[in-house]
This record gives C-alpha cells, sequence and structure tokens, in this order.
C-alpha cells in the first residue's frame, strides 16, 4: 500500500512548498495538508482503525497547537495507529532546546531543517 | 527623586528629644517619632522610611538592638544612632550588630545632624537606584533571550520559506511557475520586512527618548489608514473614526502612531469572515489633561487564556494567522513610557475594544 504523507505547518507557503517538494520527487501516495495541529489531530483520531500508512511531517512553531504539544497528544493515542505512523519534524528553528528537545522525543524519527530536503527524507524513509 | 521630601523615623524614650528634633527638621523632612519599639516597626511597615534615627540608651532596648532586630524585615533603611556617650567598643558594636552608617553626637549640632542625614539620604537612593537598575537589566536580559528565540524562528522562518521557493524554481524553469514564485518570494519578504519594522519601533520606542509633539488625531489617524487600506481584507469593513479633539494636545507623535497604527492594524487583520457586518470603530477624546483612545471591533476576539498574555513579548495568540508576537507588547511598552494606561475587553467570537487613555505632556 502506498504511503500516505501528512503535512502539517502553520505557514502556507511551507504547506505548499512541501507538497511541491514531494511531487516533484515523485512519490506515490496522497498528500494531506493541514494548517493547524488540532485538524490533524482529529483526522487522524476520525480515521482510527481505517488509518493508513502515513508519514507525517510536523511543524515546531505554530500559534493554535505547537509541534511538541502535538506529538504529546498523538502519544495518547492507540498503539496499532501509533505504529503505522512516522513522525518528522521540520522546522526552520535554530534554538538548541528545540533541536534536543525534537531528536530525543521517542515519537520523532528525525528532525528535518527547512527548506525540506526531499531526497534525505526519501532515504531515511528507505 | 531628589525633590522628594526625606521619610525619617526617630525612636526614642525620651519625649522631649523627640520634640525638639520635630522643631528643629520637620520643614525639611517629614518625621515619624515614637517612643515604642513596636510603634516604630508599624511605622517602618506602613512608611517608605529613608532614614531610620535611634537612641541607644533606652530602657527596654538599645539603639543598637533595635537596628540589629530589624535590619532583616526593613533592610532598605539607612539606621543612624543617636548616643550622648560613644567609646570605642560601643562603636564597633553598634556597626557589627547594627549595621549603623553614622552617629549623633547627643546634644547634637544642626548642621552635623542635616549633613548625616543628607549623606545616609544618598545612600539609599544610590541602593534604590542599583535596585531600579538592576531590574531595568534583567528585563532587557529576558529580552535579549526572547528576541534571540525569536530571531531562530521568525526571523529565520521567511528566510528559508525563500529558500525553498529558489530551490522549486531552479527546478521547474517555466515563465508561469517563475512568475508565481516570484510572487511567493515578495510575500515572504514583505512578513519578514514587516517584523523588522516592528522590532525596529520596539528599540526606537523602548530606547528613544520622547519627544513632545501638538498632536492631530484627524491627521495621524488619516495617515494610518492611507498605509492599512491596502491591507488584505480591508475593503470589506465598515470603518467609522470620530475625532473630539478640544485644542491642542501634546505627546509624543511616534508613540501615538505606532499604538494607532497596531491598534488598527490588528483590528482589520482579525476580523470575522463568517460576519457580514464588519466594522471597526475608532474614536478618540481629548481634554486638557488626557486623551481617550478607543478601537472597537466586531472580529474574531480573544480566546480567555490568551487575554492576560497578549501585551507579552512573543506571545502569539491561539489563533492560525497570528502574528510574531511583537506588535501589541510594543504598543504597550508605548503606552506605559507615555504614563497612560490600556485596556482590553474582548470576547471570543464577538469582538475586541481597547482602550488607551494618554495623560496629556507638558511641552
Amino acid at each position: 500500500m502506498d504511503l500516505q504523507y501528512i503535512l502539517i505547518d502553520d505557514s502556507e507557503f511551507d504547506l505548499y512548498l512541501n507538497r511541491e517538494f514531494l511531487m516533484l520527487a515523485g512519490i506515490k501516495g496522497s498528500i494531506l495538508s493541514f494548517d493547524s495541529a488540532p485538524d490533524a489531530l482529529s483526522f487522524i483520531i476520525k480515521e482510527g482503525d481505517e488509518m493508513k500508512p502515513s508519514i507525517i511531517l510536523l511543524d515546531i512553531h505554530m500559534p493554535v497547537m505547537g509541534g511538541f504539544e502535538f506529538l504529546d497528544k498523538f502519544s495518547l493515542l492507540p498503539d496499532h495507529v501509533k505504529k503505522i505512523i512516522r513522525i518528522f519534524m521540520v522546522s526552520s528553528t535554530l534554538d538548541v532546546k528545540d533541536i534536543e528537545r525534537a531528536k530525543s522525543s521517542s515519537l520523532v524519527e528525525d528532525m528535518l531543517n527547512k527548506p525540506l530536503n526531499v531526497e534525505s527524507l526519501l532515504k531515511r524513509l528507505g | 527623586m531628589s525633590e522628594e521630601k526625606i521619610n525619617i523615623l526617630y525612636l526614642d524614650d525620651e519625649e522631649n528629644n523627640l520634640n525638639s528634633f520635630k522643631a528643629s527638621f520637620r520643614k525639611d523632612y517629614n518625621i515619624f517619632t515614637t517612643t515604642s519599639v513596636i510603634e516604630a516597626e508599624h511605622i517602618l511597615r506602613d512608611k517608605d522610611i529613608h532614614i531610620a534615627l535611634a537612641d541607644q540608651r533606652m530602657p527596654d532596648m538599645t539603639g543598637v538592638e533595635f537596628f540589629e532586630k530589624i535590619r532583616h524585615e526593613f533592610p532598605d533603611p539607612i539606621r543612624i544612632l543617636i548616643t550622648g556617650y560613644s567609646d570605642i567598643t560601643n562603636a564597633i558594636d553598634a556597626i557589627n550588630r547594627g549595621e549603623v552608617f553614622r552617629f549623633i553626637d547627643k546634644p547634637w549640632d544642626t548642621t552635623l545632624v542635616q549633613n548625616g542625614i543628607r549623606a545616609a539620604y544618598d545612600i539609599y537612593k544610590t541602593k534604590n537606584d542599583l535596585r531600579i537598575r538592576n531590574l531595568e537589566l534583567q528585563k532587557a536580559n529576558e529580552e535579549l533571550d526572547k528576541f534571540i528565540y525569536s530571531a531562530s524562528h521568525d526571523l529565520r522562518a521567511p528566510l528559508m520559506s525563500i529558500q525553498g521557493i529558489v530551490n522549486l524554481a531552479l527546478i521547474k524553469k517555466d515563465i508561469p511557475s517563475q512568475n508565481e514564485y516570484l510572487s511567493l518570494i515578495d510575500q515572504c519578504v514583505r512578513k519578514l520586512d514587516k517584523f523588522i519594522i516592528n522590532i525596529i519601533d520596539y528599540y526606537k520606542n523602548s530606547r528613544g527618548e520622547t519627544t513632545i509633539n501638538d498632536i492631530n488625531f484627524d491627521e495621524v489617524i488619516n495617515e494610518i489608514k492611507d498605509t492599512i487600506c491596502y491591507l488584505p481584507g480591508f475593503e470589506k469593513i465598515k470603518t467609522s473614526i470620530d475625532v473630539k479633539q478640544q485644542g491642542p494636545f501634546n505627546s509624543d507623535l511616534v508613540k501615538i502612531r505606532i499604538i494607532l497604527n497596531n491598534l488598527i492594524s490588528n483590528a482589520i487583520k482579525y476580523q470575522d469572515e463568517n460576519k457580514n457586518d464588519q466594522f471597526i470603530k475608532v474614536s478618540v477624546e481629548t481634554s486638557a489633561s488626557e486623551c481617550k483612545i478607543s478601537i472597537e471591533d466586531n472580529g474574531i476576539g480573544i480566546k480567555q487564556d490568551d487575554l492576560e498574555n497578549i501585551f507579552k513579548m512573543f506571545h502569539r495568540g491561539r489563533v492560525a494567522n497570528s502574528g510574531s508576537g511583537i506588535g501589541l507588547y510594543i504598543v504597550y511598552e508605548a503606552v506605559n513610557k507615555l504614563k497612560g494606561s490600556i485596556n482590553v475587553n474582548s470576547k471570543y467570537g464577538i469582538g475586541t475594544t481597547f482602550v488607551v487613555t494618554l495623560p496629556q505632556e507638558k511641552k
């Protein structure tokens, strides 16, 4: 089954850019964009057992619910849902604390810099 | 502060001493006298005492013991010991245990007392100024930390978006795509520029001197209107402006412009798309002593838990489309600099009203 890509970012630009990057890299599978983390979270909850294997690209600084808050809520989801979702944080931050926090989270596979380098992402996905 | 009257506490068991002290100095200082230690402590608690004098020889407690007792709870007043006899042992004791700043011999010499009080007050003032400077320094440091954190994100994010668009433009080379990318870059540049202008406004406001101008509110608001009418969604909003200016009003034009510009821009930015009757009401009323500025909208409103934080630096509201969190902070600082007040009344989903009151400055 093709992977589903879920982009979460409050910046319309970056949602657009990341979608373009993924499409240009020729990924198979659908791309969903959410400009707020709660919307993405309710989507995942609503899908429930129907949830497809997904890659989440998660921004850190967002006004309504930040990336780390999203992770806190995400960690409460049932294990079989979490198991099929791989999360990458994507940010332009240079803040050491944020970077450390992202890298040390057990839910986060890696922290990627903006602008997104799709090739290195695809390599990570194997 | 130098013109402020010095508050002095004088504790002595002899009523006569207190009275003659009062008679000699009450024109120069605010003097609080008492024969009781307990009463003295009450005075220290209630009044902002700068200098504490105590007689050394009292029946219940010596002056040094009194100073030693109050030193921890009331560290600020400078302590002067009044003593009829002084030998070196007493002096050492007074300095070490009571941290006494100076001795005054009984019977006192008016000039010596005045010099002693003047010197003590200088110390008090220096310590107090130092404390205020320390607080300011602490605030500046916190702001710097926040600024660096914000710079690592808010300043860099639009740059990285531009970098991303450039990367795309290098791959997709057709003209329509290129044109689209240029317009995206343009938007990013504007966003970044707005942030930088805000930061500079802030530093101009917080570091710069206050300059007094004759304010014409009609003129200022029209100028602002000319720049904000290009904001997206402006044409849908019914704006009403009501300026009741009674005579000249003196204040700092740059700060007034910062205040009005940010509050009006916010009122436009946070309109409720679902409402058909979007409005902004700006009203200004001046009197000889102050002006009252009110900016009301029926926009999206501010959530309750955001309300108490909206004036903090880099606090971003929990709404989509929130800014960098600096606009209202700058407004707040500008109002403070002008010794005015700002109040916000907002209901989420209903609308927001900001009311700013600024005193008329003396020219």
